[in-house]
């Protein structure tokens, strides 16, 4: 057997590479100081963050939107445009959540170099998730990604609940792992022993009825990722309970990263009729539960979770296509849906944590009279919920149309039909917090103090591309378009 | 020695026995030991499942035992990141009783 790697497999592990040794760095800058500089901003973990990300970004753009290079180690991996689009969106995410960390995190008399380290070492895991292409790197990768995550949500850990949280995350994480793990081994054991996704795809155990409920068993662990109906309920919880950050964090890259590569594998192995009954009984029932449950939520990191439930739903609905092998071009709705969500959901979380800075507080009536105080605040706010709304002129309402298109021109009227319904029941819970903070009195109570640079820049970068994508998404659809097209062919 | 249905009976009853523990037990320890057996059980699955096509020779590769390998590092892992999850709950409630922790309105 050959041992040389080629300058392919080197460039596709990159962009990971840069971010692994971008965390250590992190860790190793910060040793030897101890805890009383918490308070300190120290900006430069920001900095070196930033500029690792930079790095791997660049990395990532080097072959632009060349073809997929085939198998790379064996079969583990590939470097297609499709898996690049995952990693771009994860590392645009960390490095708006890095950026945001120092203020957020000195507030809380909480800076340490492990939530920016954590934060490295979990986009770069993501970056290999979304790049994997056999069961076993997306098992390590997607077990590397949430033990960060679980660590990420008890972050706090005098705090009660974030501990609480973040115990009940990782017992029911590590429990659809294995889930996970069986579905794996069950599809091992029916293809004739095939790890990489393009010989289970060729081999002949599609029939048997071990390898569906292997499926199965895989979609379970993924619903559980995802957030998906029967397996959500950690999802309310621990949005409420994490750091608002961290929150930003697993609501965007956690489920993007998890949706490019349960993408990829369900466009592998196809599916059936069976599962794609499944997988459409989980979105209708998601984008349901989801938006009923968030009318009445007080609180607005309750609501998001929600809300995120909510658009697992209408995520689903072009894979529900894909596996039913009515076309695999609905697919390209998943890239630029996730694109929207990610710049939609950073802004609105840039607001919600410049608003818990200090007093880690997020009720729905703590926004009254935003727009009179910090009136910037609320114009990036609006922007996110109307764009979560799916209200013309932005990035979201784009992204529900073209799921929509999809649904309707492969003969899936039943979802599209529900998936309309309830984002009009979501309107209501969107446009209240917009109605509290444009048109109610400020409480005299409630002091804000000023946002952190990085919460600005968030929220102002965030929304302005919702708004450009809303504007201006041919360039977004036709590089969806061609991304979803790279990994088949 | 052991046929492969006898192998994936064991895998399948370990696997039962560690998800019976995660759900019903309110001990801390034991449910991180018992999704530790979880793992564990299917090791045992994939480990079969590479023996037998080993022996019928269709990829010549060990993918089942290397995969194996991965899982036993990944459970390692998780083995830390749970034990020190329970030590800050030990601290914060001075016990380790699932019931004890309620605080979240599910």
């Amino acid at each position: 057997m050959e041992l040389t790697i080629s300058r392919a497999e080197i460039l596709a592990i990159l962009p990971a590479g840069i971010l692994f040794i971008t965390g250590l760095v992190q860790l190793f800058s910060d040793l030897g100081k101890n805890g009383d500089d918490t308070r300190s901003e120290k900006t430069h973990l920001a900095m070196i963050g930033g500029a690792g990300l930079l790095l791997a970004l660049a990395a990532l753009f080097v072959q632009g939107t060349a073809a997929s290079t085939g198998s790379l180690y064996a079969g583990a991996m590939t470097d297609d445009l499709f898996g690049r689009m995952g990693a771009g969106v994860v590392m645009m995410t960390a490095l708006f959540c890095t950026l945001m960390s120092g203020g957020y995190l000195a507030s809380s008399a909480n800076n340490r170099a492990e939530f920016y380290a954590l934060i490295c070492f979990c986009a770069g895991a993501m970056a290999l998730l979304c790049q994997a292409t056999n069961l076993i790197s997306v098992f390590v990768a997607i077990e590397t990604l949430s033990l960060a995550v679980y660590v990420l949500a008890g972050y706090f850990k005098e705090n009660r609940s974030a501990s609480e949280g973040a115990f009940k995350y990782f017992v029911l994480g590590a429990f659809s792992s294995g889930f996970l793990l069986l579905g794996m081994a069950f599809i091992y054991g029916t293809t004739g022993g095939s790890i990489s996704f393009s010989d289970i795809a060729a081999s002949n155990g599609q029939g048997d009825s071990l390898f569906s409920i292997g499926t199965l068993l895989i979609l379970i662990g993924f619903s559980f990722k995802i957030g998906a109906v029967p397996f959500h309920s950690w999802v309310p919880d621990v949005y409420q309970a994490s750091p608002t950050l961290a929150v930003g964090w697993m609501a965007v890259a956690v489920k993007a990263s998890s949706f490019f590569a349960l993408c990829r594998f369900l466009l592998f192995t196809g599916g059936g009729q069976e599962l794609a009954q499944i997988l459409a009984a989980i979105s209708v029932v998601s984008m349901l539960l989801g938006n009923l449950a968030a009318l009445n939520q007080r609180s607005l990191k309750r609501m998001m979770a929600y809300s995120g439930i909510a658009h697992t739903g209408y995520l689903l609905i072009p894979l529900v296509i894909v596996v039913s092998g009515e076309g695999a071009s609905a697919g390209a709705s998943i890239p630029f849906y996730l694109f929207a969500y990610a710049a939609t959901t950073l802004a609105a979380f840039g607001v919600i944590t410049a608003i818990s800075v200090g007093t880690d507080r997020d009720d729905v009536r703590d926004l009254d009279g935003l727009a009179r105080n910090r009136p910037f605040l609320a114009i990036g706010l609006t922007i996110a919920l109307i764009s979560l709304a799916g209200i013309p002129l932005t990035a979201g309402f784009i992204a529900k149309l073209m799921i929509l298109q999809g649904a309707v021109s492969s003969g899936f009227l039943t979802l599209a039909l529900i998936a309309i319904i309830t984002t009009l029941i979501s309107v209501y819970y969107y446009l209240r917090p917009v109605v509290a903070m444009w048109f109610r009195e400020p409480r005299s109570s409630f002091d804000l103090v000023p946002a952190p640079w990085g919460v600005i820049f968030t929220v102002a970068v965030c929304a302005i591309a919702t708004v450009f994508i809303g504007i201006f998404p041919g360039w977004l659809v036709d590089l969806s378009r061609l991304s979803v097209e790279t990994i088949l062919g | 020695m052991f046929s492969l249905a006898t192998l994936l009976y064991l895998s399948a009853l370990l696997f039962s026995i560690g998800t019976y523990g995660v759900l019903a037990r309110r001990n801390i320890l034991v449910v991180l030991m018992s999704l530790e057996l979880m793992l564990n059980a299917v090791n045992i699955a994939i480990v079969s499942f590479g023996r037998a096509h080993a022996l019928t020779a269709f990829s010549g590769e060990h993918g089942g035992q290397i995969f194996t390998l991965m899982v036993l590092a990944v459970a390692a892992a998780e083995a830390a990141i749970g034990l020190s999850l329970l030590l800050v709950i030990w601290r914060r409630w001075k016990s380790i009783d699932l019931r004890q922790l309620c605080q979240l309105n599910g």
